[in-house]
C-alpha cells in the first residue's frame, strides 16, 4: 500500500515537474511569483540613488509599513519593515504607535496573509536564490517540522518580550530581534551602508554586535544553501504573525474539498513544514497546484479566482486568466516606473534635506550674540564640522529654559551630543555623558541635543533621571544638526578643545573610557 | 544527472562551507585583533578598518569565483540534487488514506492510542522545557537597564539551551509518532477491508461563512486601528524611526 502510494505520487510529480524534456529556458525561466519576489524586492528599495550616495531615504513614504521582510535602513528602502516598527511600538506603548501598528499588521495579515511570505518578501526571494546554488539538499522531515515551531519562541522572546519589558520598565527602546538576530537588517541596512565608500567613518561603530550579527547572517545564509527557506521556516517572527491568519486571509491557496482525493501530492511536493494546504506554515506559492491532479487547487483572492487549475485545458478560462494577467502587470509597471522617478528624481525630501518638525514645541534658535572671546582661546582655523575646523558658533535654548551659547564656552572643552529617545545606543550612553561631566564639572560643558523628530517626550524622559547635563531639542530647521554635520545616523558625538576646534566628530557609541580619553585629548 | 553531477555538487558544498568558515574566521579575528588595540589603553581605536576588511578580500574573492563558476557550469549541464525534488509523503495523511478502508482492530487502535500519548507527551515537555524561560523573564534582575551586552550573553546562555531542548523534544516526539504511524500503517494493510469506508479527517476546517465573518471583523477592526494610529501621532513614529537609523539597531555597533 505505500509503495503503491509512493508510486503514484511520484508518476505525478514527474509527470508535472520533469525538466528532462524540457529546454533549457523553458526548465529555469522565471515564474510569475519569482517575477512578483523581483518586482516587490525593486519597489520596496526604489531609492536606487540610495545606493550611489550610502544615504537612507527620508521621504514620508515611510510612514506606510511594506509588506514584507526589508530593513528601513537599507539604503534603497522607500518604506518601513513592519517587524521593526511593530518593535518600536512595543516599546514605547506610552508613544501611542501600537493602534498604527496594530492596525497594519491586522491588515496585511487578514488581506494577504503568509501570501507575503512567498510572494512579496525580499528576504525570501534571497532565501530561494540561495537554495538554488547547486549542493546536495537537505529535504524536510519530522526535525524541521518541529524546528518551524522555534519561530513563535523568537517572536515572543525577541520581537515581544525584550520590547516590552525594557520599553515599559526601563524606558530603553530595545527592539530585540532587529538588535540581535534580524539578517535582513545585518545585510540590508548594515552591509549596504558600510559598503559604500561615502560611509566610512561607520566603520568606527563596529565592534562585538556587528561581529555577532555578521556570524548569525552567515549561519542562516548558510543554513539556505542546503534547507529550503530555512529562516522563513524557522526563525521568522513575521511569517509566524503572518501564519496566524493564513486561514482567514483573503488571497491564498484554496482547497476544493469535494475534488480533493487526498493523495498528498500537495504537500508531499511542498518545500516548506505544512501538514495541509494553506495551514500556518503554508506561503501560498501555489506550487502545489502543478502537481494535484484531481485540480482541487486554486489560488484566490476572495471569491475571483487569481490562478486557476482549469485553465490548462480550458482556453476560454485561460484567456481569460491571461487578460486579467496583462492588466494586473501593466498597472504593477507603470506603478514601479512612477516609484523609481519619484523616490530618485521628483520627491521633495531628496537635496536638499527636508524633514517635518514633530509637534511645534521643539526650543527657538536665538541668534548668538557678540561674545567676547579671550585672545588665549581664539582660533584661526577655518569654520566647518571637520576635525582641526572650528566650530560655528549657535545659541539654542536649554530644556530648563536657560541658553546654551557655544562662544560663551570657550576655555572650556564641550561635548555635544545627538541623540533621540527612539535610539537606543543614545539612551544607554547619556549617563556616560552625565558622570565625566560630574567629574570634570569645572573644565567641561556638555549639551545633549535631541534630535527635532519625535519631542515631544523628551521632558517626560528626562523627568527622573536626574542628569546634570543641559539638554536641548533642536529647531525644526535643524539648526545643531546641520552646523554639526548630523544625519540620520544616531548616535553621534562631537567634542571641542577649549578654542572651540573639533577634535573629533564621529557618529558611535561612546564607553566611559572612551569619554575620558577624549577629555584628555581635547584638554591639552 | 551526469556521472560527475554529485562530485559538482559535493565541491559546491564544500566550498559554501569553506567560505562561510572563512567569512566567520575573519570577522572573528578581526574583532580580537581590533580589541587588543583598546586594550592596550587606546578607547578611541576602531576595531574594524576598511584595510582590514580589504586584507581578507583574497581570501574570499577566489572562492566567490570559483563557486560562481561551479554554480554556473551546473546550471548548464542541468546538475542538481534530484533527490531533493522528490515528494516527501506525509505518513499522517498517508495512515488516514489507509486506514479509512480499513476495519479498525485492537493492534491499531492501541497504536493511535499511543500516537495521542506521544503528542500530547510532546507537546507537555516542549511547554515544560519553556519554563525556565518564562522564569527567567519574571526575574527583574536578569534585565538590567545599565549592561544590554551582559543582558543578552546571560539570556542566551540561560534560554537558549532551553529553546533548543524543547524543540529537540519536538523533534523526538514527531520522530516516534511517525514510528508509530508506520507501523499502523503496515498493521491497517493487513486488516481486513471496511464495507463502508471511513471519513477522511479534514482537521480544523472553517466554512465559508465564518471565514467572512472574522474577515469582515478582522478588517474593519485594521482600518479603525491604521486610523486611530494616525490622528494619535503613531503613523508620525513609523515614519521617525524609520528614516533616523538606530545604529546598533542594525547591527552597527
Amino acid at each position: 500500500m505505500m509503495y503503491w502510494l509512493r508510486q503514484s505520487i511520484s508518476a505525478r510529480s514527474v509527470s508535472a515537474l520533469d525538466n528532462a524534456k524540457m529546454s533549457w529556458w523553458q526548465a529555469h525561466k522565471p515564474t510569475t511569483r519569482r517575477l512578483a519576489q523581483l518586482y516587490s524586492a525593486l519597489l520596496y528599495n526604489a531609492h536606487v540613488r540610495g545606493f550611489i550616495e550610502g544615504e537612507i531615504y527620508t521621504g514620508n513614504a515611510k510612514y506606510a509599513c511594506v509588506p514584507g521582510f526589508n530593513c528601513y535602513s537599507c539604503p534603497g528602502a522607500v518604506g518601513a519593515c513592519p517587524l521593526g516598527a511593530l518593535q518600536n511600538a512595543l516599546g514605547s506603548l506610552d508613544h501611542t504607535a501600537g493602534w498604527y501598528m496594530m492596525g497594519i499588521i491586522l491588515l496585511f495579515g487578514i488581506t494577504l496573509g503568509r501570501t507575503i511570505c512567498g510572494w512579496f518578501c525580499p528576504l525570501g526571494l534571497i532565501q530561494e536564490l540561495l537554495y538554488k546554488i547547486p549542493t546536495p539538499k537537505l529535504r524536510k522531515n519530522f526535525v524541521t517540522r518541529a524546528l518551524s515551531y522555534l519561530k513563535y519562541i523568537v517572536l515572543a522572546v525577541f520581537a515581544v518580550g525584550l520590547p516590552l519589558w525594557y520599553g515599559l520598565k526601563h524606558d530603553i527602546p530595545l527592539p530585540g530581534f532587529c538588535k540581535y538576530i534580524c539578517p535582513a537588517g545585518t545585510l540590508e541596512g548594515a552591509i549596504a551602508l558600510l559598503s559604500n565608500p561615502a560611509n566610512t567613518g561607520l566603520f568606527g561603530q563596529l565592534g562585538i554586535l556587528f561581529t555577532r550579527k555578521f556570524i548569525i547572517l552567515l549561519v542562516i545564509g548558510l543554513a539556505c544553501v542546503f534547507s529550503f527557506r530555512s529562516f522563513c521556516r524557522f526563525l521568522c517572527p513575521l511569517g509566524a504573525i503572518y501564519g496566524l491568519f493564513n486561514r482567514f486571509c483573503i488571497v491564498g491557496v484554496r482547497v476544493d474539498r469535494s475534488k480533493c482525493t487526498h493523495c498528498g501530492a500537495c504537500t508531499a511536493h511542498c518545500g516548506m513544514d505544512v501538514k495541509r494546504v494553506g495551514d500556518h506554515e503554508c506561503i501560498n506559492c501555489a506550487r502545489c497546484m502543478s502537481v494535484c491532479n484531481a485540480k482541487a487547487i486554486s489560488m484566490n483572492a476572495g471569491r475571483i479566482r487569481m490562478i486557476d487549475p482549469e485553465a490548462a485545458g480550458n482556453e476560454q478560462i485561460a484567456a481569460k486568466e491571461n487578460r486579467r494577467k496583462r492588466m494586473i502587470w501593466t498597472a504593477a509597471c507603470a506603478v514601479l516606473v512612477a516609484a523609481l522617478a519619484w523616490f530618485n528624481i521628483f520627491d521633495p525630501s531628496l537635496n536638499p534635506l527636508v524633514t517635518t518638525s514633530a509637534d511645534g514645541e521643539t526650543a527657538e534658535t536665538v541668534e548668538g550674540g557678540v561674545t567676547e572671546i579671550a585672545d588665549e582661546w581664539q582660533s584661526d582655523a577655518p569654520v566647518g564640522y571637520e576635525v582641526g575646523q572650528q566650530l560655528q558658533d549657535f545659541t539654542i535654548t536649554c530644556t530648563d529654559g536657560s541658553e546654551f551659547h557655544l562662544a560663551d564656552h570657550r576655555g572650556k572643552v564641550v561635548f555635544i551630543n545627538l541623540w533621540a529617545t527612539y535610539c537606543t545606543p543614545c539612551v544607554m550612553e547619556l549617563p556616560h555623558f552625565d558622570a565625566i561631566a560630574q567629574e570634570h564639572s569645572d573644565d567641561l560643558s556638555i549639551i545633549a541635543v535631541h534630535s527635532s523628530q519625535a519631542a515631544k517626550g523628551v521632558d517626560d524622559f528626562l523627568q527622573d533621571k536626574n542628569y546634570q547635563i543641559l539638554f536641548a531639542i533642536d529647531t525644526a530647521d535643524k539648526t545643531v544638526w546641520n552646523i554639526v554635520n548630523g544625519s540620520t545616523t544616531m548616535p553621534q558625538t562631537i567634542v571641542l578643545n577649549r578654542r572651540g576646534e573639533v577634535i573629533f566628530n564621529e557618529k558611535r557609541s561612546m564607553t566611559p573610557e572612551m569619554l575620558e580619553q577624549l577629555y584628555s585629548q581635547a584638554s591639552e | 544527472m551526469e556521472k560527475n553531477g554529485k562530485g559538482v555538487l559535493v565541491l559546491q558544498a564544500g566550498i559554501c562551507v569553506i567560505m562561510t568558515c572563512i567569512l566567520a574566521y575573519a570577522a572573528l579575528s578581526i574583532y580580537t585583533s581590533g580589541m587588543e588595540a583598546r586594550q592596550a589603553g587606546d578607547a578611541l581605536a576602531w576595531i574594524y578598518t576598511p584595510e582590514a576588511v580589504a586584507a581578507w578580500v583574497p581570501w574570499v574573492l577566489p572562492l566567490f569565483l570559483i563557486s560562481l563558476a561551479v554554480s554556473v557550469y551546473a546550471w548548464v549541464k542541468g546538475i542538481r540534487d534530484e533527490e531533493a525534488e522528490k515528494p516527501v509523503v506525509d505518513t499522517e495523511n498517508t495512515r488516514n488514506l489507509v486506514s479509512g478502508n480499513k476495519e479498525m482492530n485492537d493492534a491499531i487502535r492501541q497504536e493511535r492510542r499511543k500516537q495521542q500519548l506521544i503528542t500530547a507527551g510532546g507537546w507537555a515537555v516542549f511547554a515544560g522545557l519553556l519554563i525556565p524561560v518564562l522564569l527567567y523573564f519574571t526575574r527583574e534582575s536578569n534585565f538590567p537597564a545599565d549592561d544590554l551586552e551582559g543582558m543578552f550573553a546571560a539570556m542566551a546562555a540561560n534560554c537558549i539551551p532551553w529553546m533548543i531542548g524543547a524543540a529537540a523534544a519536538l523533534a523526538v516526539s514527531f520522530g516516534m509518532k511517525e514510528a508509530s504511524m508506520k507501523k499502523e500503517i503496515e498493521l491497517s494493510s493487513q486488516a481486513a477491508q471496511r464495507k463502508t469506508p471511513g471519513a477522511f479527517p479534514e482537521g480544523r476546517t472553517v466554512n465559508a461563512r465564518t471565514a467572512s465573518i472574522v474577515r469582515i471583523t478582522v478588517l474593519v477592526l485594521a482600518i479603525v486601528f491604521v486610523i486611530l494610529g494616525i490622528f494619535t501621532g503613531g503613523a508620525h513614529d513609523v515614519l521617525v524611526k524609520a528614516v533616523n537609523i538606530c545604529t546598533e539597531c542594525v547591527g552597527l555597533g
